[in-house]
């Protein structure tokens, strides 16, 4: 997030959510944006489903599966057209406006109505409160990223706030709602495959000197494989043996078939979990680890604030914190890791990522954390990002064309279907699934279909049906409920037992960011007969 | 009990605006005339009363 | 301080085993249990505005050990969560030693330390289409035709996330199985938790319970005003029966064995 998620309870004017069931998924976020609406602010809310939060709108929009550039064009088009955009802004920080608008100036209100389903007043609604209720907040999750056009999708949400001036203002700004709690933070500490903490560039000379003299031993300078990537390298047998911590790929991941047969390629396989996940059933070796309150850390959160989380009881059984594992097992190998404690490692990092986490101690994150960049041990953090002027110099402007998703409904497999999560549970629900009272909510999957569609195939509610993708096929009992359009079906990624990505294609994904489309694909869907 | 809790649950559902839809009458078996009589006269109630403004709520789901 | 001193001679007496009050962890006020072999703890006891149940915190400990004694910093609105706990069989009184801090103002004291005695500011949209949390139920009910009445607090009551809050923060909420999580009862599994009917189960599962502590609005995510709706509650109650729950140990009107009540079903106005 640029911003920070108390200013969209103080300070935002206006909050659009876009592809975000902000409610279900960001609940405390929600609390935030319900507590924003009740004292005035304006709602705009554009989901392909009818969730919970489009209630509360003060207008909330349909498009459909995979068009959030042609809305969110659509929308800058009505914004330029009317002459609401901000053009000192625009002149003094950004550039490339003049490419961005001739490709703007194609999208109108009519062209994107065929594109999205949305009618052209209510693209022009939008437009009209979003560019008229300075500051404007816009928060986007998953249902924004998971496409192949995730950084198109992306830079068309950047586009739209710098358009009306929203970037480096307080209650304004582009903020992602992360998917887990400690995504930006893993993000943060170079869980990525170019990058050393803070992205610093592996390929970097100077950072990769920096952490080699560190560490004392010499680095690689070659970017390692995003999960994508590893998968097509395991059944290329490039990789033989994989060490997983903490994630469930064989529920998370795309095309669930093609994941198992890469899998049963590897040699060994080692998984670290504090549950023993489907994934961590399949695997050669288990280090079991100690779970949130048996150990010391931080968590970076979705406004890139840095927390401490406490320890409150001792590890049970013979398990481990994670770094304590790491260490061991490092160790073992022949490079002796003997950090005494999660705060010694924590000044390593520190030490190492000196422009965003250089002033940050244990003693100094307290109980509310420090949000970054925190360079100094003066610095009070960061509320906001690129306040004077963006990261990089100038705001970019980036012409986005509206590409269609991988898939689109045909004869054969006449549905489009969309995967997210409910309210009860969490992502492949190896922590929410234990507990009673979520169990009470959600016992097993189901697929959301339209009442219409539902009468046309002859199911009533919590009938099995068979879905067929190009993928594979998963029976699962139907939800009748208007929460999904005609022509959509939604289904939760939480249960193991209907795997969600038995039908999703490893084959479609963003280019840039490798990231699987999980939010479209084609499916036909039949009645079984019982 | 139950004219305890029925008439709580009346005066809850009249500060929710659904007051009127809920009733209790003692009737022994004996008194078939009366069973007749009460949900006749309450059947009739209900149907001047128009549908349950609840379905419409539920099913509304976009405000504004 | 003299709440310090008498907290600590009732665990150096060993009146108590255990003391149930709040101390600071980095400028946040948290609940703690305070026992006799780190006694110095309580230098660090903390009274202000903050309010936690810790008489669900008596309740937990006394199920895993009933003969436990424990202590309890307590406000007014403790106190009656004792009374309604020990009514309700939930805690032994001659198990439990309470130290009281003035809270809400009296005739006698004026000066009170609770976060509710500023009102919780509504805003203006809430103000024209839910429910004002400072509205008293009789001015709401004399003010709103049914149909407002009604559509007030359907808006309120769709913003409901179903996180439970307002049970699980609940002093006096202990049953072992809640109707809220019986699927037959309230649908589960879909947001928001099934209108209205979620909330007026629990509304009437307060009905001789609700002390009036508002921990319950503090909770809410979806800034439902909670307080309001079971202060409806406690006035039908008290109107009804004469009941005001906490107020002493008296049973319930709604318990199977309690005070006879003479009502006869109202008629049926045509």
């Amino acid at each position: 997030m640029t911003n920070s998620i108390a200013e969209f309870e103080h300070d935002s004017k206006a909050i659009f959510v876009i592809g975000s069931n902000t409610t279900a998924c960001h609940p405390l976020i929600a609390s935030r944006i319900i507590q924003a609406k009740e004292n005035g602010a304006k709602l705009i809310v554009a989901d392909p489903r009818n969730i919970q939060l489009a209630r509360l709108a003060d207008l909330s929009v349909n498009h459909r599966l995979g068009s959030d550039v042609a809305l969110l064009n659509g929308m800058m088009h009505v914004i330029i057209q009317n002459q609401w955009h901000h053009p000192d802004y625009i002149a003094d920080r950004c550039e490339d406006f003049d490419a961005f608008k001739a490709v703007i100036d194609m999208y109108t209100p009519d062209r994107v109505s065929d594109i999205t389903g949305v009618a052209p007043k209510d693209i022009i609604r939008m437009a009209e409160l979003y560019s008229q209720n300075a500051p404007a907040a816009l928060l986007y999750a998953m249902g924004i990223t998971q496409h192949t056009t995730g950084v198109d999708n992306v830079k068309s949400c950047c586009n739209l706030a710098m358009l009306c001036g929203n970037v480096g203002v307080k209650g304004g700004g582009i903020n992602p709602l992360r998917g887990q709690n400690n995504v930006q933070g893993a993000c943060d500490m170079g869980g990525l495959p170019n990058v050393f903490t803070g992205y610093q560039p592996v390929s970097d000379p100077g950072a990769n000197k920096k952490f080699s003299d560190a560490w004392g031993v010499e680095l690689s300078s070659t970017p390692g494989l995003t999960i994508t990537d590893m998968i097509e390298a395991i059944d290329q047998k490039k990789i033989k043996a994989m060490y997983i911590i903490g994630e469930n790929p064989k529920l998370s991941d795309p095309d669930w078939n093609h994941l198992n047969h890469a899998l049963k390629k590897l040699e060994f396989l080692l998984v670290q979990d504090i549950f023993l996940s489907e994934t961590a059933q399949s695997a050669d070796v288990i280090f079991a680890s100690a779970a949130l309150g048996e150990r010391d850390g931080t968590f970076t959160n979705t406004e890139r604030r840095c927390m401490r989380a406490r320890k409150a009881q001792d590890p049970v059984g013979n398990t481990l914190p994670d770094w304590q594992i790491i260490s061991r097992l490092s160790s073992a190998m022949g490079y002796a890791m003997d950090y005494d404690s999660a705060e010694t490692i924590f000044d390593e990092i520190t030490g190492l990522t000196e422009k965003s986490y250089g002033g940050m101690t244990y003693e100094r994150l307290g109980i509310n954390g420090l949000q970054w960049p925190c360079p100094n041990p003066d610095h009070p953090g960061t509320p906001y990002l690129h306040k004077e002027t963006f990261a990089r110099g100038k705001g970019k402007f980036h012409a986005i064309e509206y590409k269609d998703p991988a898939e689109l409904a045909c004869g054969e497999y006449p549905f489009l279907l969309t995967t997210g999560r409910m309210f009860a549970h969490f992502h492949t629900g190896t922590m929410t699934r234990v507990s009673r009272h979520l169990d009470v909510e959600q016992k097993t999957g189901y697929v959301e279909i339209h009442p219409d569609d539902a009468m046309t195939i002859k199911i009533k509610s919590n009938d099995p049906v068979l879905l067929t993708s190009r993928r594979g096929q998963m029976e699962v009992s139907a939800r009748i409920t208007t929460d999904v359009m005609p022509g959509n079906l939604f289904l939760p990624i939480h249960f193991g037992e209907n795997p969600t990505n038995i039908l999703t294609s490893s084959n479609a994904f963003d280019p840039l960011a490798k990231i699987p489309e999980f939010k479209v694909g084609a499916v036909r869907i039949e009645r079984l007969i019982q | 009990m139950t004219v305890k809790r029925i008439a709580f649950v009346q005066e809850l559902l009249k500060f929710m605006g659904l007051e009127g839809r809920l009733h209790l009458e003692w009737i022994s078996s004996a008194e078939a005339q009366k069973y007749v009589d009460v949900v006749t006269k309450f059947t009739e109630k209900i149907r001047n009363m128009g549908p349950n403004p609840l379905r419409a709520i539920n099913e509304m789901k976009k405000a504004g | 301080m003299d709440m310090v001193k008498a907290a600590k001679e009732l665990l150096l007496q060993d009146k108590v085993d255990i003391f149930l009050g709040y101390r600071k962890l980095d400028g946040h006020q948290i609940p703690h249990g305070f026992t006799k072999a780190h006694v110095d703890d309580l230098d660090q006891l903390e009274i202000s505005l903050n309010r936690y149940p810790l008489e669900k915190i008596a309740c937990d400990l006394a199920q895993k050990d009933p003969a436990l004694k424990i202590g309890i910093l307590a406000r007014d609105c403790s106190q009656r969560a004792l009374n309604l706990l020990y009514t309700w069989d939930q805690l032994n009184p001659e198990n439990i030693e309470t130290l009281t801090v003035n809270c809400c103002p009296s005739p006698l004291s004026t000066h009170g330390d609770c976060s509710y005695l500023t009102p919780k500011p509504t805003g203006d949209y809430k103000k024209a289409h839910g429910v004002d949390y400072n509205d008293s139920p009789k001015d709401f009910l004399a003010n709103h035709d049914s149909g407002e009445r009604l559509s007030r607090w359907m808006y309120e009551f769709q913003k409901c996330i179903k996180c439970y809050g307002c049970r699980n923060v609940c002093p006096v909420c202990f049953c072992k199985e809640c109707s809220l999580e019986h699927p037959n009862l309230v649908e589960p599994g879909v947001l928001p938790a099934e209108v209205p009917i979620f909330h007026l189960i629990r509304a009437t599962h307060m009905a001789g319970r609700c002390i009036d502590c508002g921990l319950c609005e503090d909770a809410c995510p979806a800034h439902i005003p909670l307080r309001m709706l079971y202060r409806e509650v406690n006035d039908a109650v008290s109107d009804i029966f004469g009941y005001v729950p906490g107020d002493h140990i008296e049973k319930s009107p709604f318990s199977i064995i309690g005070k006879t009540v003479e009502l006869t079903p109202a008629p049926m106005d045509v």
